[in-house]
């Protein structure tokens, strides 16, 4: 009786709308690619030396975002499965990293992977209910995640004062190598390495048979089935990654701004909806788009928070008092979701595309859509 | 059946019930398929073809009866298990990966001959090899089917015809025993009709295939089929090589009607 296909299965998949995304081959000038990876190496590894404590904090925190962005693409843009849900294990990894450094005096770099994995449990226990849902049922329940976590973390983490809030002290999170590298200057670098890391691990995944699974899951999951894909194993799998990625991604953030809190019920609901926009405007279902989205989103935030106190604003811990702000990044959103609907990273392919041989345009789209096979 | 029959036999049809609320798709269906043969599934448009199809591939959960393939009870069995002991299909109205390009829709139609996992693929550890391995097969595949130079194009946007080949192609990529193919000929023209059908018996005999195959090409069908099951409302009205069904009168009158 498992995984059998009613017929209500079968029409449900109809809201399962394809999205673009082949990953694999396809680039016209690798000796480019090559030579843009250079110049942003160098730049990122310069950028420490010019900038430094609020600016270059800042950048630390594009840097989680686009892992918790990247995380968040391997499940919704490419496996088609759309959570709100990712700012809790976000929370998970951070109130992980926090309590192990915070109450049991661990080294904070040791923490991360840990973070990682209980992140990513969580993520694999979230993933079953997810199995007997699709599209905005799978998207609400996901929502309910991200609001329950800090009710449930209010509830069994106390930190000092009572509540749930934890702050490791400066020694906690400093550098390891205090004669190359002053703190924030540390801290920006193993934010920078794990992006990278990260990022070739997502592209590798997607760049193998089990990328194409994941994208054939997404696609027609009942095609997927009947050739032999094990279709509830790669959605918990990738929901488990996915978590993961989140997991560490709060984990940095407490190495960053020192702080894991979850004294507001709403900052872990407000965490899933900036991955989302970053994932979107970068362009979901391409590997880089959720890194160019969480710079963007940063970038226009910042612009948007003019005159606002920055930090206290992202952790939601303070009353805001300029109420336009939202409004406007809201505006921005709408209009470059409006003109670049494949994303900037998508955006920017096609482009290339157009530039590069005037390729004939894609006919129209036919019965490959038809979600419901016989 | 006797003792006979199970040597020869590959897929063994017992039984099958399936219904729909009031409708009975299938009603006590039972038939057999012998290794190596082109067997046919006809009937009018609603007999049940597709329906079986799809309990072979457990999409569908019959109330009743008993599916055998080569020796594994597939109604025990998961959906995407049923790939691995060696059954692949087509669909009626298309079931690809429309993201994907056509080569990729192929090569994960050679998912079951790979073998990296997630951590394996995360870290690249025997990527390249598989990668390149199952290349070079699906590309044999696609140029086999005269798909070749279409390669690296997206599988969204190719004409119906086209893309009925492709499912013939990523069904042959898992390297079936048997391959179950819904209305092949569906789209194509009156040439193509012909040669598709000369393609299906090379290819049963390249590959050392079995093929169930539902068509509603008459001429088709008595050209390739080795032997013919002919169905009506759910049940099998007549069974036989194409001689004799050709001359059925049960089958003229339900359903050839007109001379085949
Ligand atoms: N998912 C379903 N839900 C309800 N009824 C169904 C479903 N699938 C098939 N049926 C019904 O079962 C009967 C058999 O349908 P099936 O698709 O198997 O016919 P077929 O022989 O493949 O016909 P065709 O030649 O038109 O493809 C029809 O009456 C059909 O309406
Ligand atoms: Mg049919």
């Amino acid at each position: 009786m498992s995984n059998q296909v009613t017929p209500d299965d079968v029409s449900g998949a109809a809201a399962n709308e394809p999205l673009p995304g082949s990953t694999m081959g396809r680039a016209p000038f690798p000796w480019l690619r090559a030579v843009a990876a250079v110049v942003l190496l160098v730049v990122a590894i310069a950028l420490p030396y010019s900038i430094n404590d609020e600016p270059l904090n800042v950048v630390c925190q594009v840097l989680y975002l686009a892992i918790a962005a990247m995380g968040l693409n391997l499940l919704t843009g490419f496996n088609g499965q759309v959570s709100i849900g990712h700012g809790a294990f976000f929370g998970v990894g951070a109130f992980a990293s926090a309590i192990l450094v915070v109450d049991h005096g661990w080294t904070f770099e040791m923490t991360i992977p840990v973070a990682a994995v209980v992140a990513g449990l969580v993520g694999a226990v979230m993933a079953i209910p997810a199995l007997r849902v699709k599209g905005l049922y799978l998207a609400l329940i996901t929502l309910g995640l991200a609001v329950l976590f800090p009710v449930v973390t209010t509830k069994y983490v106390k930190g000092s004062g009572g509540i749930a809030l934890l702050k490791p002290t400066r020694s906690q999170v400093s550098s390891m190598f205090p004669d190359i590298w002053s703190d924030d200057q540390y801290r920006y670098f193993v934010c920078l390495g794990l992006v990278v890391l990260l990022f070739l691990l997502a592209y590798n995944l997607m760049q193998s048979r089990v990328g194409r699974s994941i994208i054939a899951v997404r696609d027609q999951e009942v095609a997927a089935s009947t050739v032999g894909i094990d279709v509830a194993r790669v959605k918990v799998l990738t929901f488990a990654v996915s978590a993961a990625y989140a997991g560490v991604a709060g984990s940095l953030s407490v190495f960053v701004l020192r702080i894991a809190d979850a004294t507001n019920p709403l900052v872990y609901f407000q965490l899933s909806i900036e991955f989302l926009i970053a994932m979107v405007i970068g362009g979901s279902a391409t590997i880089s788009g959720p890194v160019v989205g969480a710079i963007f989103l940063i970038l226009i935030r910042r612009q948007t928070d003019e005159g606002t106190d920055f930090l206290p604003r992202l952790l939601g811990v303070e009353d805001r008092t300029e109420q336009l702000a939202p409004a406007l990044l809201g505006g921005i959103l709408i209009v470059l979701t409006y003109v670049l609907p494949e994303g900037l990273v998508g955006g920017f392919r096609k482009l290339k595309a157009k530039a590069l041989q005037g390729r004939t345009p894609r006919p129209v789209a036919n019965a490959t859509t038809d979600p419901t096979p016989n | 059946m006797s003792t006979e029959g199970t040597a020869g036999t590959l897929l063994d049809v017992r039984d099958i019930e399936v219904r729909f609320g009031g409708v009975i798709a299938l009603d006590g269906l039972s038939f057999t398929v012998a290794r190596g043969e082109i067997c046919s599934l006809i009937g009018p448009n609603g007999a049940g073809k597709t329906t079986l199809f799809n309990c072979v591939s457990r999409l569908y959960e019959p109330s009743s009866g008993s599916i055998s393939f080569d020796g594994h009870d597939l109604l025990r069995m998961a959906p995407h298990k049923i790939a691995r002991v060696g059954v692949a299909r087509t669909f009626q109205n298309l079931a690809l990966f429309p993201a994907l390009t056509v080569l990729e829709n192929v090569m994960v139609g050679a998912h079951t001959n790979g073998s990296v996992g997630f951590a394996r693929a995360m870290l690249r550890i025997g990527v390249g090899a598989e990668e390149r391995r199952l290349r070079t097969k699906c590309r044999e595949i696609l140029d086999r089917l005269s798909l070749g130079h279409l390669a690296d194009r997206p599988a969204i946007g190719l004409p119906f015809g086209t893309l009925k080949r492709l499912e013939f192609a990523r069904a042959l990529a898992s390297t079936p025993k048997l391959l179950l193919l819904d209305e092949p000929a569906n789209g194509l023209t009156h040439g193509e009709v012909d040669e598709l059908g000369e393609t299906i018996r090379e290819i049963r005999d390249q590959f050392d295939l079995t093929v169930l195959l539902v068509e509603h090409h008459m001429a088709m069908v008595m050209a390739i089929s080795d032997d013919i099951v002919v169905m009506e409302f759910g049940r099998k009205i007549a069974e036989g090589p194409p001689s004799q069904i050709r001359n059925d009168p049960k089958v003229i009158e339900a359903y050839l009607g007109a001379p085949a």
